[in-house]
């Protein structure tokens, strides 16, 4: 009872900690989604405000050019990064670590607290557009298949929770003010340099590119909606595989820190 | 005033040198997986200067140093205060303004070493795989880069004075940021507002020549330094702001 009673403590700790941020990401893709569904004909109507790529023939290809491969795509994974900025390092710099530390509990039991709580947070901005973009499109007289969104929900889910990994594990690292942020972004852009080399190409190293489904989207026969092929869940465990290790880092590095 | 700029020095080296490291690594694996990675960006055979202005100052590289040059404009008094720290520094025998203007001037002079390093690394590896890369380009790219970069430290910087929160400053300046590219291609807005995306790389530029990837006109210095102009603003209205903050 009692040591439930701490872990919800810690969780309501995490929280408070992550709140802003987590609101703050989960607004911009909401925003995001809402108007690229509502404003879908006034955006198509005015070729000349978006970018070459973007022009789309059907509903389906306009939600997927602007939502699972282009911008969406792009902003979840920078505010993953902010969503898993997190640790004890940071509260040593506040000068609030020896009050954290003072609690009842281990170090494991914070740092999985937070884990916990942060990929609660990637699954919820993860499924925003799964419950905004079906439901938006009845309204503006469109469809778009729950299946596809709830793909795309999979994939999202699974690269949000390798850069929430990514940004976590230099939060442990990187002691200074902004230098975790700085570390979690070099290392976010250098994925998609180092797949470019073309030893590496058969390997699609490029998560960004397993999100959006580049390259593996195809028309229906009556070519009104671009469907993806079929979910990659090898790749998936991969992805899976790589955030519980570099998560298990953070939680070990910070076992043996010195505060 | 060198005891303040070592400050501001200390404040941000990491973040300056890590940035600097990663851009300095990321150029030379650009020269050195020439052939692999032409393959990757392009159907089409590119011709050394074409692959080098797609990769490096069209592409990913363009957007992470807009991001990094964020994070080297955000800190400040504000972040000092979270730290408990404001007190010691309120406390030094000079102004809020001076303090603020070496922070700027060495955010600036870093922002100004990282967009040169690509025009250090590509022309000097470049030989090491038997290709050249004229250092005039590089170098005019670097003057792009170093002036549109300072736009962007001083949006960091404002975001800095302006929000306190850790991640706040960072947020809004990326959004500040991402927002002034949308506008700035709506229609009626375009003719107003300079793309500093598009000024950076050179597209759709008449100094530039995209076929063949080179900058073959005069860089357009009235737009450089209508970009100077508004960095001055921004780190002007931030001044104003912090002489007025309540510590």
């Amino acid at each position: 009872m009692r040591e439930q009673r701490g872990t919800r403590m810690l969780l309501f700790k995490a929280w408070r900690e992550s709140k802003t941020r987590f609101l703050l990401s989960a607004a911009t893709i909401a925003t995001l989604c809402t108007t690229v569904v509502l404003f879908n004909v006034q955006i198509q109507k005015n070729p000349g405000q978006i970018p070459h790529g973007f022009r789309s023939a059907t509903y389906s290809e306009h939600v997927y050019h602007f939502v699972y491969s282009g911008w969406a795509k792009g902003l979840f994974t920078m505010l993953m990064l902010f969503i898993g900025l997190g640790g004890l390092l940071r509260e040593r710099r506040s000068g609030t670590a020896p009050f954290t530390l003072a609690l009842p509990v281990t170090r494991t039991q914070m740092i999985v607290t937070q884990i916990f709580l942060g990929v609660l947070e990637v699954f919820a901005i993860a499924a925003l557009p799964l419950l905004l973009i079906p439901t938006l499109s009845s309204l503006v007289d469109q469809f778009y298949p729950v299946s596809e969104s709830f793909h795309f929900a999979l994939l999202w889910l699974g690269g949000g929770l390798m850069v929430f990994g990514l940004a976590f594990f230099c939060s442990v690292l990187f002691a200074g003010e902004y230098t975790a942020l700085v570390a979690a972004f070099v290392g976010l852009f250098a994925v998609p340099l180092v797949a470019q080399v073309r030893v590496l190409e058969p390997y699609r190293v490029n998560f960004l590119a397993t999100m959006g489904e580049f390259g593996t989207m195809h028309w229906n026969p009556d070519h009104t909606l671009l469907l993806p092929s079929p979910m990659p869940w090898i790749r998936l465990l991969v992805f899976c595989g790589i955030s519980v290790g570099l998560l298990w880092g953070a939680l070990t590095v910070t076992k043996r820190q010195d505060f | 005033m060198v005891m303040l700029l070592y400050k501001a020095w200390r404040e941000s080296r990491t973040r300056f040198l890590l940035s600097a490291v990663a851009l300095a690594i990321i150029c030379a694996s650009f020269v050195f997986f020439h052939g692999d990675a032409s393959g990757g960006i392009g159907d089409e055979p590119l011709s050394y200067a074409v692959y080098i202005w797609r990769i490096t100052y069209k592409g990913y590289l363009r957007e992470l140093f807009m991001i990094l040059t964020i994070l080297l404009g955000v800190g400040g008094l504000a972040r000092e205060r979270e730290h408990r720290t404001v007190g010691f520094t309120l406390a030094l025998p000079v102004s809020r303004w001076r303090l603020l203007a070496t922070r700027t001037l060495v955010g600036l002079a870093e922002v100004v070493l990282l967009a040169a390093l690509p025009a250090i690394v590509l022309p000097f590896l470049s030989p090491l795989i038997g290709q050249a890369y004229p250092p005039s380009q590089a170098w005019a790219f670097a003057i792009l880069w170093a002036t549109v970069g300072s736009l962007i430290f001083g949006m960091g910087l404002l975001a800095s004075v302006l929000f306190a929160g850790e991640f706040t400053a960072p947020v809004a300046a990326l959004f500040g940021l991402v927002g002034y590219t949308l506008f700035a291609d709506v229609q009626p807005l375009e003719r107003y507002l300079i793309d500093i995306h598009d000024v950076m790389s050179g597209i759709d530029m008449p100094y530039f020549t995209e076929a063949t990837g080179m900058i073959t006109g005069r860089l357009p210095l009235i737009t450089l330094l209508a970009v100077l102009l508004a960095t001055a603003a921004l780190v002007g209205i931030g001044a104003r702001i912090t002489n007025r903050q309540d510590f």
